[in-house]
């Protein structure tokens, strides 16, 4: 994570932290003090409280909506390491090692593979009796240390 | 073959397969598998390898990931620490599972290998009993087995025989004709093996695995033309193989080599590698040999259709990727751990070779 996407995401958390406690502030008062004027005269009163009620002030508006819009920002640009989605970078880190396929345990193993290996493994021409001799020979020579 | 014949070979092919699908589900037989759950692990004459966990309480996907993170030849190292999974994985209770029947088919072939053969029986059993023995890839496992328990070459006749009896009755069960190809390739039957399989390849020309595997047996005759010919057919039915196209960029160099070295053969082989490097990246191989290639064109003589300056900068390139994997790969640097220490050994050797030439 890059340090100015850090700011970015900072900086809009609490731009958006502040639009919420201000819009709570806002709907508090509101509740709480009714306009002065609605007791003088009871006409307007059920379109003034509406107005005052329900709807917040434009800057608090506004606030939401650039900190959020920052915010998403922010994430996007934090970087993290998108997946490899071309074959030719995919096969190269698979090669390497640096990445292993699914139901592999890169822990216990460092050599990388190929997506292609099977055309020359080719399990199903499995010479058992060439693989026997092979281990029976360096069972000979390693087996007893 | 028309590519009409293909297509009904195709179809043909699918209907065996849904055949023997059929045949898994029938011979379900859950009493079988009830009567096999005790089983008393083998004492092993060997002592567990180093680094070889006491496996007791490790489930199965853990052996599963065990068996997937080492390649279809293992070394036999590995193949003795995985056959020395054996007594826990066969303790296991039996789940019934794709999972589980997967990993007792790699432990067979682990044990095997290994000559673990009391152990071998016993899964094969167990294989058997659930899914039949009249399943081709079952049939399959038998076969190996058989051949790998034959002392001498008597036996080996005999376990052919069952092979061409299956196939009498069977011409289609592809897992068996596999089995008796290797066989008679075994028994240094080279020209009967490459029949038999030309004549499998004719019945299924869309199995990748059968053309790569014609082209070994075609290479190991050096009868080079008919095994790139093999190879571009796994082309066909492949074309990201970038493994493929590095082993046809090494067979077209040593054809070229035999035949006395002819610029244009080079230039061949030259791009096998690039299209090899191009879907593979920071391929060892394929730098290799764009590298080897390359040197090799700068010195010879004769009309080249890929100008000089072009020859050389790919040659630099090469070098400075085959550099990069080196001393990556030397000091551990992560990304650069998975290459084959052997072939990074022979990079340096050639490295090595370039610079004295200079």
């Amino acid at each position: 994570m890059s340090l100015p996407s850090k700011l970015l995401i900072t900086f809009s958390s609490l731009l958006l932290a502040h639009a919420c406690y201000s819009a709570h502030e806002h709907s508090l008062l509101s509740t709480t003090h009714p306009s002065p004027s609605s007791p003088a005269s009871p006409s307007t009163s059920p379109s003034g409280t509406t107005t005052t009620g329900s709807s917040l002030p434009l800057d608090i508006t506004l606030e939401t909506l650039i900190s959020v819009s920052l915010l998403l920002l922010g994430i996007v640009s934090s970087g993290w390491e998108l997946k490899p989605i071309s074959l030719r970078s995919y096969a190269g880190m698979l090669e390497r090692g640096s990445v292993f396929p699914d139901g592999v345990d890169g822990k216990t193993t460092v050599r990388g593979r190929g997506i292609f290996d099977g055309l020359e493994d080719r399990p199903g021409f499995l010479d058992i009796r060439k693989q026997r001799e092979e281990f029976a020979q360096w069972i000979k020579t390693h087996g007893d240390s | 073959m028309t590519s009409h014949d293909r297509r009904r070979h195709a179809t043909h092919r699918r209907q065996t397969h849904s055949n023997q699908l059929g045949a898994i589900t029938a011979d379900k037989n859950p009493k079988a598998l009830t009567n096999l759950i005790a089983y008393k692990p083998p004492t092993h004459h060997l002592s567990p390898a180093p680094g070889v966990r006491l496996a007791s309480k490790m489930s199965l996907s853990t052996y599963l990931s065990r068996f997937k993170s080492v390649s279809l030849t293992p070394t036999p190292s590995e193949s003795l620490s995985l056959s020395q999974l054996a007594p826990s994985i066969l303790n296991l209770s039996i789940t019934d599972t794709p999972e589980q029947w997967s990993l007792y088919e790699s432990l067979l072939l682990s044990a095997l290998r290994t000559g673990d053969d009391t152990s071998a029986r016993l899964i094969l059993q167990r294989l058997s009993d659930r899914f039949g023995n009249s399943n081709a890839r079952i049939m399959a496992l038998q076969g190996l087995f058989d051949e790998a328990m034959a002392t001498n070459n008597a036996q080996l006749e005999e376990v052919l025989k069952n092979y061409n009896e299956v196939l009498k009755d069977d011409p289609t069960n592809v897992p068996i004709t596999k089995r008796k190809i290797t066989l008679l390739h075994h028994l240094s039957k080279k020209t009967e093996a490459i029949a038999a399989l030309t004549v499998l390849l004719d019945l299924n020309p869309t199995d990748a695995e059968s053309w790569a595997q014609l082209a070994q047996y075609y290479f190991e005759l050096s009868m080079f033309s008919q095994a790139i010919f093999c190879l571009e057919e796994v082309l066909l039915i492949l074309p990201n193989a970038y493994n493929v196209h590095v082993r046809l960029g090494e067979i077209s160099y040593l054809a070229a080599e035999n035949s006395g070295g002819g610029v244009e053969k080079f230039e061949t082989s030259l791009r096998w590698y690039l299209r090899a490097v191009e879907l593979c990246d920071r391929y060892l191989r394929g730098y290799y040999g764009v590298k080897l290639v390359t040197g090799k064109l700068l010195q010879s003589k004769g009309t080249r259709t890929i100008p000089e300056e072009k020859v050389n900068k790919l040659n630099s390139v090469a070098t400075v990727h085959l550099n990069d994997i080196v001393t990556g790969f030397e000091k551990g640097t992560k990304g650069f751990t998975g290459y084959d220490p052997e072939e990074v050994a022979a990079v340096k050797e050639l490295l090595a070779a370039d610079d004295v030439s200079k």
